[in-house]
């Protein structure tokens, strides 16, 4: 009987041996993720131009993904793994620590490591050694972000990416055309004109940016490189020339003509200067924008009483409508390979106009904004995570930024005057 | 003349005949259920009782004492053992080879044992017999005990793998890439203590900063709620698998 229980036994054992008790977990929480990006080692004599340590900070923290520790609150600021106790980074409660030296290497070149250590798993995650001149250091801040950023969230970096945007005198009678980093920093005038400018759009490659020109004979649609500044017209048909967008490989551009008489959708090869037209209703269609696979573009169309968004593909023609709640919803782009739809919204008449985001694969509506005023010209970041839009905020039009889901906002710094139209850029490399 | 008055309907003698059949059959029920249900019941709870403690404390530990290491519970095993076999050595000391065979044997005998003591002086067959008795005995018993053993066991792990998923989910922070179908598998490794010594990767999600961050919420926990029971912990939360699925993921 011994021998008997010993084997119902060894059966138990064997039994359970091969089905190992799995726990299920089905949801964790979407909170943001702490960590401390402890002050760079320095030992030069002189101040180093940029504060990398701070823009990585204020990089990480404005994504809203990121909650970054103080350097003050730290327990000690080291600058080599052997001085890292990770129990005091637990203590702290950070899961993520950045430590890195940052040496003169030569004449005006930099050299900069950091490495990236999991507190909890004790391990490195991420280890980089580059090199930069005094006015590099900037870009080498955004792209240490980037790469921290990707490793952590498993998303893709857009603090190295910039944005174009117009800018006004309060007078409006001066306008002009510039490029700064994603976080505000290093303004750049590409462009100055005593005409509005409208509607700046980058090329995929980010060399160039077409815009609209409302000169005294009507408006125009140019293109220009940004690195010779010259620039090149595509549009100046009669009656509107309006809402250029490059398409996804860079040799066309669909933008908005009325020279038949009403708005609508054509498309320009900028090589073959050979036009398509797109659309062809009595109601006006605007604002067009590709999809990701350069066979369809959304546009915004009124042809239904109100305006709407509606998707047309270019090869048989065939038009879709997208959204069908509220009463006004234009001016769309879109996130995330085309998953997500970003437009300016209203959810009824005399409701004020949001930003709002719409996940065509489930069809669900989300307004992303609220304490802004008179919302519009959404524009994503490449990453599909942000999107960046022009407001009015104290009497003033500024520049304000929303993810995607609602959760993280930001204002955009801005130095004078009214901002506006802002669009943002592809990544860099 | 004499059947005659039963068939006939003015007769009394059926119904009489018939009153008579129910009193005797109720009185010879009364009388042979009251003699069987007697000894019945005051035999089986015994038996059960005895080998209820017995059973499940005392074998099992034996076999897991080897594998483990200090504990408190070990002092305990050792107090009861060690008393019974001197009762049990008195009976079977001329057979050795039945001392031999069944080292665990006086634990589950216990509670029947005295009787048999004084009965046969030391005779190899009536121990034999005595012994086959009670394994058939036994034998039923320890199925059923087995059975009832699981069922607890099985209540046990829910409620400790319950607590064990709400403790992840609190802490474990899913990164925006996550999707909501993305899936991982991980190996926890624990001490008796519950606290986590190693993690291993099953299968991955294919998001690296999903799995990191699945990792991470293991060792964030360091103290898992375990059975304080050693038998029910190596079986089944030494080691185990946590499958992660980020399902409110927004993607």
């Amino acid at each position: 009987m011994m021998i008997r229980f010993i084997w119902l036994c060894l059966l138990l054992v064997s039994v359970s041996a091969k089905a190992e008790l799995t726990i299920e977990i089905t949801q964790g929480i979407a909170s943001s993720i702490p960590i401390s990006i402890v002050p760079m080692q320095w030992q030069g004599a002189t101040e180093l131009p940029e504060s990398i340590g701070d823009i990585v900070r204020s990089d990480l923290e404005r994504s809203g993904h990121f909650s970054v520790l103080s350097p003050d609150d730290m327990l000690s600021h080291p600058s080599e793994l052997e001085d890292i106790y990770f129990r005091d980074w637990r203590l702290l409660k950070q899961e993520y620590v950045v430590i890195a030296q940052i040496k003169l290497n030569g004449q005006d070149q930099y050299q900069i490591r950091y490495q990236l250590f999991d507190v909890f798993n004790e391990r490195e995650v991420l280890t980089q050694t580059l090199t930069a001149k005094a006015n590099q250091l900037r870009d080498i801040a955004h792209r240490i972000s980037d790469e921290i950023y990707e490793q952590l969230t498993g998303i893709r970096g857009v603090f190295s990416t910039r944005i174009a945007y117009v800018t006004t005198n309060p007078k409006r009678t001066h306008f002009n055309l510039a490029i700064a980093d994603s976080d505000g920093a290093r303004e750049k005038i590409v462009m100055t004109s005593k005409y509005s400018i409208f509607s700046p759009a980058w090329s995929p490659d980010g060399k160039r940016l077409a815009y609209v020109l409302l000169e005294d004979s009507g408006s125009k649609v140019y293109v220009q490189d940004l690195a010779t500044g010259k620039k090149q017209l595509v549009s100046a048909n009669k009656g509107i020339n309006s809402a250029p967008a490059f398409s996804p490989d860079g040799n066309k551009l669909a933008l908005v003509l009325s020279k038949d008489g009403n708005p609508e959708i054509y498309v320009v090869d900028l090589t073959t200067r050979h036009w398509l037209r797109v659309t062809n209703h009595y109601a006006i269609d605007t604002e067009p924008n590709w999809m990701p696979d350069g066979e369809h573009i959304i546009f915004t169309s009124g042809r239904a009483g109100k305006p709407q968004i509606y998707r047309v593909s270019l090869e048989s023609g065939y038009i879709e409508r997208l959204t069908f709640e509220g009463s006004y919803n234009a001016r769309a782009r879109l996130a995330q390979d085309g998953r997500f739809l970003v437009m300016v919204h209203q959810s009824a008449k005399g409701e004020p106009f949001r930003i709002a985001s719409m996940d065509l694969t489930r069809g669900l509506l989300q307004i992303l904004t609220s304490d802004t005023f008179l919302d519009e010209s959404p524009s994503v970041s490449p990453n599909g995570v942000m999107v960046m839009y022009a407001a009015k905020y104290n009497k003033r039009s500024i520049l304000a930024a929303v993810s995607v889901d609602g959760d993280v906002k930001f204002l955009v710094p801005s130095k004078s005057g009214d901002v506006r139209e802002p669009a943002w850029g592809p990544y860099l490399n | 003349m004499q059947l005659f008055p039963l068939t006939d309907p003015r007769s009394f003698g059926i119904p009489v005949l018939g009153s008579a059949l129910i009193i005797l059959l109720v009185l010879v029920l009364l009388s042979t259920k009251w003699m069987n249900t007697e000894p019945v019941v005051t035999k089986v709870p015994k038996h059960i009782n005895a080998r209820l403690v017995q059973v499940k404390k005392a074998v099992p530990k034996k076999t897991i004492k080897k594998v483990k290491n200090k504990k408190p519970k070990k002092i305990k095993v050792v107090k009861k053992p060690a008393p019974k076999p001197k009762k049990v050595v008195v009976i079977k000391k001329p057979v050795k080879k039945v001392e031999v065979k069944k080292p665990i044997k006086p634990l589950i005998k216990n509670k029947p044992l005295p009787k048999p003591v004084p009965l046969p002086e030391s005779d190899l067959f009536s121990a034999l017999e005595e012994e086959e008795q009670d394994n058939n005995v036994a034998d039923l018993l320890s199925e059923e005990l087995l059975l009832k053993q699981a069922d607890e066991e099985q209540e046990a792990i829910m409620s400790y793998s319950g607590q064990i998923k709400a403790l992840v989910e609190s802490v474990w922070r899913t990164p925006p890439s996550a999707k909501h179908d993305d899936e991982l598998i991980l190996r926890i490794f624990l001490v008796p203590t519950g606290e986590v010594i190693d993690v291993q990767m099953v299968a991955s999600s294919g998001n690296q900063a999903l799995d990191r961050s699945a990792e991470q919420a293991v060792w964030k926990v360091v103290q898992f709620p375990v059975p304080k029971d050693s038998i029910l912990f190596e079986k089944e939360f030494r080691q185990f698998k946590l499958k992660l699925q980020p399902s409110t993921a927004r993607l």
